[in-house]
């Protein structure tokens, strides 16, 4: 259905749409630009004026004319409504006040602000096109936001098409404009043509609205349709001239495979490395998450705010910063947004709308980066395909992925200095596979990610170093006390494929916790796991973790410190360790890991699971490798910094994985390429 | 080159089972155990200390010896462990040195041992043998220089 509106009927179609209990949200002249936000109705609208777009470069100027959306684009488009740069997440009712220790949750409840619904007005074919991508992060699985799934689905959208592009639009080449395409996501689809609108209906909610106008809706004539035709196609001619364009062909390829081109220096000497970029941008979707506290209230809230990928918070666990240089952040920006977005979403990140070159100070054009590389590009034309992630096997949580459960501490033990095994018990049924991890919290110092160190009957292990904030406050906590859940997350170490091997596990300091679970299902199956040598290696004998566990595994182990009773033995596990340096009296190995490596022969045809920090994983794949073991026999655990731990803040990327979702066990060869290079 | 002695040394067995075996011709084997000598050190024995002329180069045959560094005012400690089929005490393969280290055999031990003038007399006379003692002492010395380098990082310090 179609129809067609004079300015007078167009008034009247926001005002229905307001009367029927939506929230308009529209373009409005604001500070300078065209702001897009709440509206009133079509008053509102920047009637008469449009923006002169240039690199670096963005101002209004008066049309002398009536337009309704004779401007092309504000800096921002409707992600601010459908993700609010600051959101609650849930509220956190406090335990009472302690003398000592830290805060203690005692319920959970949801942040339902279940506003009223959004009348997105004049979207553009580009901004329905970012919906989209945005539509496949919160929504694509296997977890899904419901905050952004039932603010998205209420939305009624009211798009417009661009007749007029705007200097730095490139959406052509991108195959996201200029025109809003039949099947796009739309209620009505508006065409300013003159002083009139055609009107197409996209839904029957828009039926329904075009049916309200009574005699204001006219009947749209073929000249109007014949008057659109040749309008799309005359823009879409005028931006298939211009010299700026976007070629996505074969673009991730290109450039995973240019990672040191001479360019990201040359970029990184103009960037500011401030961000606005990612701000501007309707595909970004990196957050943060954090506490809001207030001292003395009864209940503290976990709130997301938008970040960037150029913040240094971003790319920092404890004790590292994975992307310290401007060239790293802004390689990451563009290589996530125009090729692992591709793998990951299944479209790139870019639609063309040319925001992130008018609002960079210093004129960055994405375009003429990209140009840049692919006129001369130093790998071969022969470079490998970017690795696409494994299919997420674990299944999703029902619900909301972001609510926490309540759980309770039931033990504490001190395994070394400032590490401790919380035994916590969850509520209700809770199955996990090891090698998977958990998110726990607590109200002042948030969430952090910990594996899952066993689970023993109703009970979940979680074995914590106190390093930071938050983990200082959890290995803090009391039999009894309470902390906030999340979880299982994360992909297993690959205990069915391992099934009739030779099973060699290569473990470096606190990695050897979120091997644990693993290697309890080993020792207790002979039958499936017919030879298992465990290598773990520690800085010193009094920081071996699990000591006493791991050597009653090995019947033949004799040396200290043994005090446990060998309660599993079995004859088909080995064990050794390996410390830094000891005092007198040590007669266990002493040297690195690797050395022990060499020094206990290792088959070709063994599998392998390694877990430690990265430099240690490092050098034992390069032990591995001169060893002449395949990439596929290895399995290896991942860490970078985590906020939401389910593919949805961006913060745990690894080229185009979500360590988060797609790990953090990776077999070898889905990471091979990235492993040990820098800014990743 | 060297013709290999009448007889056969009776360290010969053991040095032929020996990882470092692989890289000599039976007849260079045959010459090194004929300088060679069998050492058994009970748990704790020192083999040598700081400032001692470094007159012996050893192979570990069975047991344990750790290297202990002792530093005024610091706890002593192990730095490295060595087992089966370590060589250890290289400084014997230079001229006037002297050790800089603590040898503690840490369990009841056997070593194979040479001196070093001895070996490097046979070096001198058979550069074929010499070149291959060098390259694999070499290699081994390569590899715990990176070790070395590893322990730098501090590589379990960091991270889970
Ligand atoms: C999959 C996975 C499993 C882990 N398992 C364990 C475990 O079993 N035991 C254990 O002690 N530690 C584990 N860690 C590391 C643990 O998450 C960090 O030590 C912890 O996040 C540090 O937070 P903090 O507030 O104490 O330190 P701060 O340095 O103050 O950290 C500030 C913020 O940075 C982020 N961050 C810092 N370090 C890390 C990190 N290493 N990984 C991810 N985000 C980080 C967090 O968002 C944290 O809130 C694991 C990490 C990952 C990714
Ligand atoms: S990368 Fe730039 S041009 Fe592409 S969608 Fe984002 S802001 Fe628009
Ligand atoms: S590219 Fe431009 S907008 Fe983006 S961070 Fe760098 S200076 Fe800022
Ligand atoms: S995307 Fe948020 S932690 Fe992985």
């Amino acid at each position: 259905m179609s129809a067609r509106l004079t300015h007078d009927g167009f008034r009247r179609l926001l005002e229905q749409v307001r009367e029927a209990g939506y929230a308009l949200v529209g373009p409005t002249i604001s500070d300078g630009a065209i702001v897009y936000g709440p509206i009133a109705g079509a008053d509102d609208l920047p009637i008469g004026w449009t923006d002169e777009q240039a690199p670096g470069r963005y101002r209004l100027r008066e049309r002398g004319d009536r337009a309704h959306f004779g401007y092309v684009l504000g800096p921002q488009g409707p992600r601010r409504q459908l993700t609010p740069p600051v959101e609650t997440l849930v509220r956190i009712r406090l335990g009472p006040r302690r003398e000592q220790g830290p805060r203690t949750p005692e319920g959970v409840e949801a942040a339902d602000e279940d506003g009223e619904p959004l009348a997105l007005i004049g979207l553009r074919a580009c901004e329905l096109a970012a919906m989209a991508v945005q539509d496949a992060v919160w929504t694509g699985g296997p977890f899904v936001d419901p905050r952004y799934a039932r603010r998205r689905e209420r939305a009624l959208i009211i798009a417009v098409d661009c007749l007029e592009p705007g200097e730095l639009c490139f959406c052509v080449s991108t195959n996201t404009g200029p025109g809003v395409e039949a099947g796009a996501s739309f209620d009505l689809r508006l065409t300013e043509l003159g002083e009139e609108f055609l009107v197409e209906v996209g839904s029957e909610r828009g039926q329904a609205l075009i049916d309200g106008l009574g005699e204001l809706a006219e009947p749209s004539t073929a000249q109007l349709f014949a008057a659109r035709t040749q309008g799309v196609l005359a823009a879409a001619m005028e931006l298939h001239g211009r010299e700026r364009q976007l070629d996505l062909d074969g673009l991730p390829e290109l450039l995973f495979a240019n990672l040191d081109h001479p360019r990201w220096d040359e970029l990184a000497a103009r960037c500011l490395s401030c961000g606005s970029c990612t701000l501007v941008c309707p595909t970004c979707f990196c957050h943060r998450v954090e506490e809001r506290a207030p001292l003395d209230a009864p209940t503290s809230e976990r709130v997301r705010h938008w970040d960037s990928c150029f913040t240094d918070e971003h790319s920092r666990i404890h004790g590292a910063q994975f992307r310290p240089q401007i060239r790293e952040r802004y390689r990451q920006w563009m290589t996530h947004k125009l090729g692992a977005w591709v793998s990951q979403f299944g479209t790139s990140g870019c639609v063309g709308c040319g925001r992130c070159i008018a609002w960079c100070p210093v004129g960055i054009d994405i375009t003429e980066e990209v140009a840049a590389i692919r006129a001369a590009p130093v790998a071969p034309d022969d470079a490998e395909p970017v690795a696409l992630p494994p299919a997420t096997t674990v299944p999703a949580l029902a619900g909301d992925p972001m609510h926490p459960q309540l759980a309770r501490v039931v033990s504490v033990r001190e395994e070394l200095r400032e590490v401790v095994t919380l035994a916590v018990e969850p509520v209700g049924v809770f199955s996990h596979a090891p090698g998977q991890f958990n998110m726990l919290g607590l109200p002042d110092v948030g969430e952090v990610p910990i594996s899952i160190s066993g689970q023993a009957g109703g009970e979940l292990l979680h074995t914590i170093r106190a390093v930071g904030a938050a983990s200082r406050a959890l290995v803090a906590l009391e039999a009894g006390d309470r902390l906030t859940l999340r979880g299982p997350f994360g992909s297993a170490w690959p205990l069915a494929e391992l099934r009739g091997h030779n099973v060699v596990v290569i473990a470096g300091g606190l990695g050897l916790a979120p091997l644990r679970g693993a290697l309890r299902e080993m020792v207790a199956h002979p039958e499936r796991y017919p030879s298992v040598r465990l290598l773990y290696g520690a800085r010193s004998p009094e920081e071996l973790l699990f000591a006493d566990e791991i050597l009653s595994w090995d019947r033949s182990i004799r040396f200290a410190p043994t005090t446990a009773p060998a309660v599993l033995e079995s004859g088909h596990v080995k064990v050794h360790v390996t410390v830094d340096g000891a005092a007198p009296g040590w007669t266990g190995h002493v040297g690195v890991v690797t050395k022990l490596m060499r020094r206990k022969p290792l088959s070709a045809h063994a599998r392998y699971l390694v877990c430690g920090p990265e430099i240690m994983i490092r050098f034992v794949l390069r032990e591995l490798e001169t060893i002449g073991v395949a990439q596929d026999q290895v399995w290896l655990s991942m860490e970078r910094n985590m906020k939401c731990a389910v593919g949805m803040c961006g913060r745990c990327q690894y080229g185009p994985h979500f360590i988060c979702k797609d790990g953090p066990v990776f077999r070898w060869d889905a990471i091979a390429g990235l492993l040990g290079r820098e800014g990743f | 080159m060297v013709a290999p002695p009448p007889g056969k040394s009776p360290h010969l067995a053991k040095l032929e089972q020996l990882p470092l075996a692989e890289v000599f011709e039976p007849s260079h084997l045959e010459l090194l155990a004929q300088i060679a000598s069998q050492e058994d050190y009970a748990a704790e024995t020192t083999l040598f200390r700081p400032g001692d002329e470094a007159q012996w180069f050893y192979a570990v045959v069975s047991g344990r010896v750790s290297l202990t560094l002792q530093v005024p005012g610091r706890a002593p400690t192990i730095v490295a462990s060595l087992s089966r089929g370590d060589l250890f005490g290289w400084e014997a393969l230079r001229v006037d040195s002297r050790r800089d280290i603590t040898a503690v055999a840490s369990k009841a031990t056997q070593c194979l041992r040479c001196s070093g003038a001895a070996l490097r007399e046979l070096c001198e006379l058979d550069h074929e043998l010499g070149y291959r003692v060098m390259s694999h002492a070499f290699d081994r010395v390569a590899r715990d220089l990176s070790d070395c380098r590893v322990r730098l990082v501090d590589m379990y310090g960091q991270g889970c």
